[in-house]
């Protein structure tokens, strides 16, 4: 099974981007003209790519146990762990999504934003405190915690592969439209972003956002 | 000793109030999510020109707009009250469980 992970990533992942050209490529038709090249953008760029690798490099020392990584070992607030989820949401939704739908579609595109801050709560309301009360940290752990590990994992990384796919339209689009308007370090990030995010919510087989949210209803404990 | 601990939690009169009370929270505001939620796509799917109708006649802002920024407020109001509950009522029924059990 996950001998054929990687590969399968890879394929994937190839196949969405070259489709992804492949759409871009009708859309622009007649006279192109080259745009100089954005050197503040590109710095920018990078500049931001070294911050969140050093980041992560600091962060990840620190990191000894699983609580360390979900939690931060139980030792930030409800507050701030609240902060941490709204930036990840911030940058991906508001910033790459709605950005690219209200820019194609106009305000209708507003209708996105709506269905993540209606879906959310659901989660804090119906499996937050389960997670919670069982002091695990993803969905997988808590559904493995009384059924069989193995197939229950895979039924949940196949859940959750499914929910990546649809959650990659808004970013795909959002790709589409900035090929479209010639941003190539706009591409970029927003490539980087959705398979970063690919990555991610596969190699965890569900999301740990979820386990953040017990942090959101200010109850961070750690495990009990 | 583990099995007596759960014996004596699920025999406490106040962990059945618990569960009861935090599912009827939960499910209740579950479901106000989701009639607003899906009231409001089935709108946009059935009827858009009901959400295209400017707020101010011959106005160029349609009701949609705050509409969908009302149910944006609604869903914080709503995640608020759980939070609020959960930390006034069910966590203090919670921690006289766990004093009664020990």
């Amino acid at each position: 099974m996950t001998r054929w992970a990687f590969p399968l990533g890879v394929l994937g992942t190839w196949i969405f981007l070259t489709g992804n050209t492949a759409l871009a490529a009708e859309g622009v038709s007649g006279a192109v003209q080259r745009q100089p090249l954005n050197v503040s953008a590109i710095v920018m760029f990078l500049m931001f790519v070294a911050g969140t690798l050093g980041i992560t490099f600091w962060a990840a020392r620190r990191t000894k146990s699983a609580a360390d990584y979900y939690a931060a070992g139980g030792g930030i607030t409800g507050f701030q762990n609240g902060l941490a989820i709204a930036g990840d949401f911030m940058s991906a939704a508001s910033f790459l999504g709605i950005v690219g739908l209200i820019y194609s579609a106009g305000f209708d595109g507003l209708i996105y934003s709506v269905g993540v801050l209606a879906g959310w709560p659901i989660i804090l309301f119906l499996i937050a405190e389960r997670v919670r009360n069982l002091g695990r940290y993803t969905f997988a752990d808590v559904v493995s915690f009384r059924l069989q590990q193995t197939p229950i994992r895979i039924f949940a990384a196949c859940g959750s592969l499914t929910v990546v796919a649809f959650y990659l339209i808004p970013f795909r689009k959002c790709c589409f439209i900035s090929i479209l308007s010639f941003r190539p370090t706009f591409v970029l990030m927003a490539c980087c972003w959705s398979s970063s995010r690919l990555r991610h919510n596969t190699t965890m087989g569900s999301r740990p956002d979820v386990g953040a949210w017990r942090g959101f209803a200010n109850r961070v404990e750690g495990p009990r | 000793v583990e099995q007596d601990i759960d014996e004596k939690t699920l025999r406490n009169p106040k962990f059945a109030e618990l569960t009861v009370k935090r599912s009827r929270l939960s499910w209740a505001l579950t479901v106000m999510l989701l009639i607003i939620y899906y009231g409001f796509i089935l709108t946009i799917a059935f009827a858009p020109s009901v959400l295209a109708t400017p707020i101010v006649p011959g106005g160029v802002i349609a009701i949609g707009l705050p509409i969908g920024i009302l149910i944006i407020i609604v869903a914080f109001a709503l995640t608020g009250i759980y939070v609020w509950q959960a930390n006034s009522r069910f966590d203090v029924l919670n921690q006289q469980i766990i004093e009664e059990t020990q």
